[in-house]
């Protein structure tokens, strides 16, 4: 579908937008928001949550986090006791309802689908794509231009080339198309 | 947002007859024509490991037989196995089906890193089997080569003032028959009986492998499990078999998604999309609302028409022509502008920077599972050609326009 021609009106009852433009849903589940940054631009659906006071949680410019995902930070057991990462999401990154993202990392201009799961402490390299319902295990990596399905999920094929440019305008088109009116 | 982008219900023909999305073509500037995987070279361009990114040169694949050493895959569901220290040693385990090496025979070991593979018990006679056929090679070679030279034997003359000697006499060596040395094997004459029990025994399945972990180790013969090497995976090169002119070409680092060359067929051709879904009624003239974008940094002229030949539509709207300004990356204007929201004609309905939307008429007679519209799209665009007078040309490719169920 072309996401440029779309407008998705959202109530300014129920959404806000902050100065460096990022439209967020007012009840949103925001927790520890010292911790997070987001670097503007970015879309916080309905119901959303995001884990800061676990640590910190860095987001780039044109994200749009789906309804119902909730995002925190992962950890890891070492002999002397559990230490808790910060996840870094790179700019453009789409991520569809209902996700559960306990990852480190998540490249640049990646789109993860409906349902997915992104398991503790796995990184996902930029230009990914995660198909809906995929269970990503925990500590896993992702090279980029992957396209990752299945439980437990692992790199199915390949994303076309110029996936950088494709997700990138979907994104920024995403943006727009939602808007903040009666 | 379920169907965010749907790109697979676009298809162009390639320059091949194959069709294929926008996204996944390539356009040679060179030879002015689009390209798709399978009618361009494909060369490997650097082989690395997906988990450690760790770039791996051809050689050292090949000795390695293609896997990583550092990293490993569970052999029951294929996810990565982590190491984990139990003490005093380290151990291998799956966070996905809980395999851990401890169910293997190594259990554990002092380093994270060379874990011992399963081997072929045939390997050493395998080796020196290759190694005499080798030997056979060359004494071929040799043979073949005294008969391309008119070769006067004077090498029993040769002084070794040059080393000349020592060269007749390693190719004199290699003219004689070599030896069979590898063990010569007995043909087996008598086979063991197939007994009917192997049929009609029950196997407990809950002990036996899975299919697709035997597969992954077809050494293990049934039961045992060790760690498997992370298969390494290559990264591509594309170049036009015409003009030889790299189409596709990413940076040295594998995880780097920068693109030293790139001609994507997005960047030249006009892109058409699905602006709305089509809800197609038998028997009338339904509605198609499709958009036309520009992604070139030049303007493009577009004409698009009907292809009622090999449809499964009939388009009514024969002919569309419109001009498309250029793709601007520095307008970070993103305010809602749409440029005209007056429809133009019945066709155009409306522009919105560099793209427009269209509105086609189709007749439908009949609503089958899938529903296609045979466009022909033609584009002049002044980047489509390395030379500047070729680029007022017009091209024209077919597409095809999946419009789903009703």
């Amino acid at each position: 579908m072309d996401e440029g021609l779309v407008v998705v009106k959202l109530s300014p009852d129920e959404y806000t937008q902050t100065n460096s433009g990022n439209k967020i849903f007012k009840n949103a589940s925001i927790f520890g928001s010292q911790n997070i940054i987001i670097h503007g631009k970015s879309i916080l659906m309905r119901d959303c949550m995001l884990r800061g006071d676990l640590t910190g949680i860095r987001m780039g410019k044109f994200c749009f986090i789906g309804e119902r995902t909730l995002i925190r930070a992962s950890h890891r057991k070492f002999s002397k006791g559990a230490t808790m990462f910060p996840m870094h999401v790179g700019d453009c990154v789409i991520v569809e309802e209902d996700c559960v993202l306990v990852a480190a990392q998540i490249g640049s201009y990646t789109h993860i689908g409906k349902g997915a799961i992104v398991g503790r402490s796995s990184i996902i390299k930029e230009c990914c794509k995660v198909e809906a319902g995929a269970v990503i295990p925990s500590d896993s990596t992702f090279p980029p231009f992957s396209v990752i399905a299945g439980n437990p999920a692992r790199v199915v094929g390949r994303v076309p080339e110029c996936t950088q440019e494709l997700i990138s305008q979907a994104a920024k088109e995403l943006y727009e198309s939602y808007v903040i009116q009666r | 947002m379920a169907e965010l982008l749907q790109l697979d219900r676009i298809l162009y023909e390639c320059s091949c007859s194959e069709w294929a999305p926008l996204c996944r073509l390539f356009y040679c500037r060179h030879c002015s024509i689009l390209r798709c995987h399978s009618c361009t070279a494909n060369e490997i361009d650097c082989t690395f490991c997906g988990t450690c990114l760790e770039n791996v040169a051809v050689g050292e694949a090949r000795t390695r037989k293609n896997r990583c050493v550092n990293c490993y895959q569970c052999p029951i569901c294929c996810s990565t196995l982590s190491a984990h220290n139990s003490g005093e040693a380290i151990f291998l385990s799956c966070s996905t089906c809980k395999w851990s090496t401890f169910e293997s025979d190594i259990q554990q070991q002092a380093t994270a890193g060379n874990w011992k593979i399963l081997e072929n018990p045939h390997e050493e006679e395998l080796s020196c089997v290759l190694d005499q056929m080798k030997q056979y090679e060359l004494n071929e070679k040799a043979q073949r080569d005294i008969l391309k030279r008119r070769s006067n034997v004077v090498g029993s003359r040769l002084t070794d003032r040059f080393g000349l000697q020592q060269m007749y006499q390693k190719r004199k060596q290699a003219l004689e028959r070599p030896t069979w040395l590898a063990p010569e094997k007995e043909p087996i004459t008598v086979l063991d009986e197939l007994y009917d029990s192997h049929f009609t025994s029950i196997v407990d399945l809950s002990k036996s492998l899975s299919l697709e972990s035997r597969i992954m180790q077809p050494l293990s013969r049934g039961s045992e499990c060790r760690p498997i090497r992370m298969p390494l995976k290559g990264r591509r090169v594309l170049r036009c078999t015409q003009c030889t002119h790299n189409l596709s070409k990413l940076e040295y680092s594998p995880s780097s998604i920068v693109f030293k060359i790139q001609y994507f067929a997005r960047t030249y051709v006009p892109e058409i999309r699905l602006w709305q879904e089509t809800k197609l009624a038998e028997g009338g003239i339904c509605p198609v609302f499709i958009s036309v974008v520009n992604e070139s940094v030049a303007k493009a002229d577009v004409v698009l028409l009907a292809n009622n030949d090999d449809s499964s539509l009939e388009c009514e709207t024969p002919v569309v022509e419109f001009s498309l300004p250029p793709h601007d990356e520095n307008s970070d204007n993103l305010s809602h502008s749409i440029s005209s929201l007056t429809p133009e004609d019945d066709t155009i309905i409306l522009r919105k920077r560099n793209r427009v939307g269209l509105k086609l008429c189709v007749k439908v007679d009949e609503v089958r599972e899938m529903n296609i519209l045979s466009l022909i799209l033609k584009w002049k665009n002044e980047l489509t050609s390395m030379t500047s007078d070729k680029g007022q040309e017009w091209r024209e490719t077919r597409v095809k326009v999946l419009l789903g169920k009703s």
